[in-house]
């Protein structure tokens, strides 16, 4: 089938005023929970509906988000200090928060069975760990982030930004920092980061081009390649986000969503025209983002194919210029022909029709002469057979080599029979005494003895 | 413009089960036969086929008579009211929501069919143009009927003739002007050869311009006149409903694609002052070649007369070309000279 694609094509949105920083998807795909200085929301993911709501805590906001089975986390920023914030899922109720974290802003957040990360810029320049139960302060560590992390089942994966453009590579196990590489392309800074089993998909913006692009690199930290680079005022809305089971990344920047195959960065589609998108998030089949446009949130359709559609006539002149209806039992329907004066067949039109067997009923009986089946005229070994037999009836029977030869009009490509092959004469026979006879009225014996008069 | 029906008609019609209903009142003077689907005999239609062309209308219809009681129908007429059984009753064409009905139907043959232990009824039906095609127009004094027009417009001329017709039929108030058909007064004379039919008048009348006539309920006619900008009336599916079977798309050469046409042959006929009017299609014309075609339209004395002319046998080439072919289930709605689109989404 031939398709035409469409990406980002909006299915749902909900213009509730609310604005939005963070996005995530959690609970199997079915709710999105959303940060900002609003408060924490839940959504349902199939049609936005808002399923439940915890107003923000003044004089600050919240920011970032992650979950777990049963509980969503996000950091109250603000006043140069940060506080992390622990929700129960299903009704938005406040479990628990740490103490305050001192420092300028909050650049990230992630979380494993045992622990919460949180990023903290200011001073000191750190990213703090707490303990996942009750969010006690367990220890940090000195490395500026402010562009966000992410981690897998053994490291925690962080930005450098304004002040330390790096990807850092942190052991959970032992809490330390294993490793660290220059974000490329060469003078970029990165402002979000999500993974997969083996790679890293970074969203960076070079401040002296105004220009952003999405880099791949290996968990290793090795560079891979990079997108090609777009325009963009002042680093707005950099987000990324893994798709499609991972096949493709969802790249977000300013008023853009961009969509790259997660293999080698091969640009897919896009969309433009949106707010500055803040927070975005994805599924298999759909993107989900935060906008400045309307203090909404809004559901994308990723890929949006739809068949290629032909229409006709191409001639704006053709009509309706015969219809015939036809009724019987069972079939009710028209033919309809467009120009012309009538229902005069096409030659090829009809050639073609048998071609396909596509003709149903034809609109006349045939005029070819049919086929009259005709009585098969040529004998058959079951023929001698019978044959064979009435002349032993009649005593006629001779050696097969006098057998007559039974001219007789054929209709169909005669085959000359295989005349059977023929036992010793029975011993009865021995007893009969053969008259004379000719060959002739032998045959018009058999004749009679078979088939009558 | 496609028939109007009601939303229970179309739902019906393009359900996926449909149960068809016929209404089909054949009738003469006072006296009616209904031999509709819950008409006097039951259920007896076994056939219906019905064509309608530019300059032709026909029908077959077959009912089991089993019973030799289907009476005398020769001479009787109908007009067949297509329809379903729907949310709200029996729903056919006619019934003065689902209207109008089609063009009348004459019984012209009646045959009585024998065969095979079976008894049928078949009737053979002619329509509106064959009652044309039997008419003769004495509008002028015997013996010759003559009658010569100069100062009436083709539409006025059509309304004559129309109303000859015995039982006198009607032309519709003009609504699709192609901006001759009501403006040109030609120099039109009847009956100045052999005695002269109603359709082959109408005929010449209409190849004077870019219209057509189609046959409607009531014994009415009406002008129909088809411009590239017309709406749509109703669209096919391949996909959805109202689906399309079969589209055959014929895309084809315009032949002639160059029309000129030459007026004012003058008194003395030696065209010593004539006119002549063009009208081309390029883009054909670079397709292919210039295939041109002379038409002499002496009587015509004005430029703008000529040029017109021209256009609307242009206009006539190109709508006369068999342009496409569709099989579909019966939609009621659709009627000559709709305009319509298949939307086919099937492909590689």
């Amino acid at each position: 089938m031939a398709y035409t694609y469409s990406y980002f094509v909006k299915v749902a949105q909900n213009n509730d005023g609310k604005y939005s920083s963070w996005l995530i998807l959690e609970d199997l795909n079915l709710h999105l929970y959303v940060s900002s200085v609003d408060g924490l929301r839940k959504y349902s993911a199939y049609d936005l509906s808002l399923l439940a709501e915890a107003p923000s805590i003044s004089p600050s906001y919240q920011n970032y988000l992650w979950g777990d089975d049963n509980y969503i986390y996000t950091v109250k920023q603000g006043n140069s200090s940060g506080m992390v914030m622990k929700y129960q899922k299903a009704d938005l109720a406040l479990v628990a928060s740490s103490s305050y974290i001192p420092g300028t802003s909050a650049y990230g957040l992630w979380g494993d069975d045992n622990y919460i990360y949180e990023a903290n810029v200011g001073y000191p320049n750190h990213i703090f760990r707490l303990n996942k139960l009750d969010l006690s302060y367990v220890d940090s560590l000195n490395i500026a982030c402010v562009g966000g992390i992410w981690g897998d089942a053994e490291y925690i994966y962080a930005l450098g930004g304004d002040t330390d453009s790096t990807l850092s590579k942190i052991d959970k196990a032992t809490f330390t920092l294993v490793g660290s590489v220059s974000l490329a392309p060469s003078g970029t800074k990165g402002y979000s980061i999500c993974g997969d089993t083996s790679f890293l998909y970074v969203a960076v913006f070079n401040h002296s081009t105004n220009r952003a692009y999405l880099s791949k690199y290996w968990k290793s930290l090795e560079y891979i390649k990079s997108t090609s680079a777009y325009a963009n005022n002042n680093r707005y809305a950099m987000e990324v986000s893994l798709s499609g089971a991972d096949a493709y990344v969802v790249f977000a920047e300013e008023t853009s969503l961009r969509l790259f195959t997660a293999i080698d960065l091969t640009f897919v589609g896009f969309r433009t025209g949106f707010g500055l998108i803040y927070g975005l998030s994805s599924d298999a089949d759909y993107a989900y983002a935060g906008s400045s446009w309307t203090t909404g949130i809004y559901k994308y359709d990723i890929i949006q194919a739809t068949l290629v559609s032909v229409e006709y006539p191409s001639d704006a002149m053709a009509r309706v210029s015969s219809i015939r209806r036809i009724f019987h039992p069972g079939l009710y329907r028209m033919e309809v022909a467009l120009g012309d004066l009538g229902f005069d067949w096409d030659v090829a039109e009809a050639a073609m029709k048998k071609i396909t067997g596509a003709v149903k009923e034809p609109e006349v009986p045939p005029t070819v002469t049919p086929t009259v089946p005709q009585p098969t005229a040529v004998l058959t070994p079951e023929d001698w057979t019978k044959i064979i037999e009435k002349q032993k009836e009649l005593g006629l029977l001779t050696t097969p080599s006098e057998l007559p030869t039974v001219a007789t009009k054929t209709t169909t490509p005669y085959t000359i029979p295989t005349p059977p092959s023929f036992e010793p004469a029975p011993s009865i026979l021995e007893t009969i005494i053969l008259l004379p006879v000719k060959a002739v009225d032998i045959f018009w014996g058999l004749i009679k003895g078979i088939f009558g008069k | 413009m496609a028939r109007s029906v009601s939303s229970t008609y179309l739902a019906a019609q393009q359900a996926a089960s449909k149960t068809p209903y016929f209404k089909l009142l054949f009738k003469h003077n006072v006296s009616t036969v209904n031999l509709s689907t819950d008409g006097t005999y039951g259920n007896r239609i076994l056939l219906i086929d019905h064509i309608e062309e530019p300059y032709n209308d026909y029908a077959t219809i077959i009912f089991r008579n089993k019973d030799r009681d289907i009476p005398q129908l020769k001479g009787y007429w109908v007009e067949i009211g297509y329809g379903y059984v729907t949310g709200a009753g029996n729903e056919y064409l006619g019934d003065g929501t689902n209207e109008p009905a089609p063009p009348r139907l004459w019984v012209k043959h009646q045959q009585t069919v024998s065969a095979g232990g079976k008894l049928w009824e078949l009737l053979e039906l002619e329509g509106m143009w064959v009652k044309l095609r039997e008419t003769l127009i004495r509008l002028g004094n015997p013996p010759l009927y003559t009658a010569s027009y100069t100062t009436d417009t083709i539409y006025t001329i059509i309304g004559y003739i129309l109303a000859e017709v015995d039982p006198a039929m009607t032309l519709a108030a003009l609504v699709e002007d192609d901006g001759i058909i009501d403006n040109l007064q030609p120099q039109f004379d009847i009956n100045s050869q052999p005695f002269e039919y109603a359709d082959a008048i109408i005929y010449r009348l209409l190849n004077m311009t870019a219209s057509y006539l189609r046959a409607s309920d009531d014994l009415g006619w009406e002008i129909k006149y088809p411009q590239e900008s017309d709406p749509t009336d109703l669209t096919f599916y391949s996909g959805q409903a109202p689906y399309f079977y079969e589209y055959i798309e014929r895309r084809n050469v315009l032949l002639p694609n160059h029309i000129i046409v030459f007026g004012n042959e003058g008194e003395d006929g030696l065209w010593a002052s004539y006119l002549s009017g063009e009208a081309r299609n390029q883009s054909e014309i670079d397709g292919y070649a210039d295939v041109i075609r002379l038409v002499l339209s002496g009587s015509l004395t004005q430029q703008s007369d000529v040029d017109a002319r021209a256009a609307a046998l242009l206009a006539r080439a190109r709508f006369e070309q068999l342009a496409g072919r569709m099989v579909a289930p019966n939609d009621s709605r659709l009627e000559l000279y709709d305009n319509i689109a298949i939307v086919d989404t099937k492909g590689l």
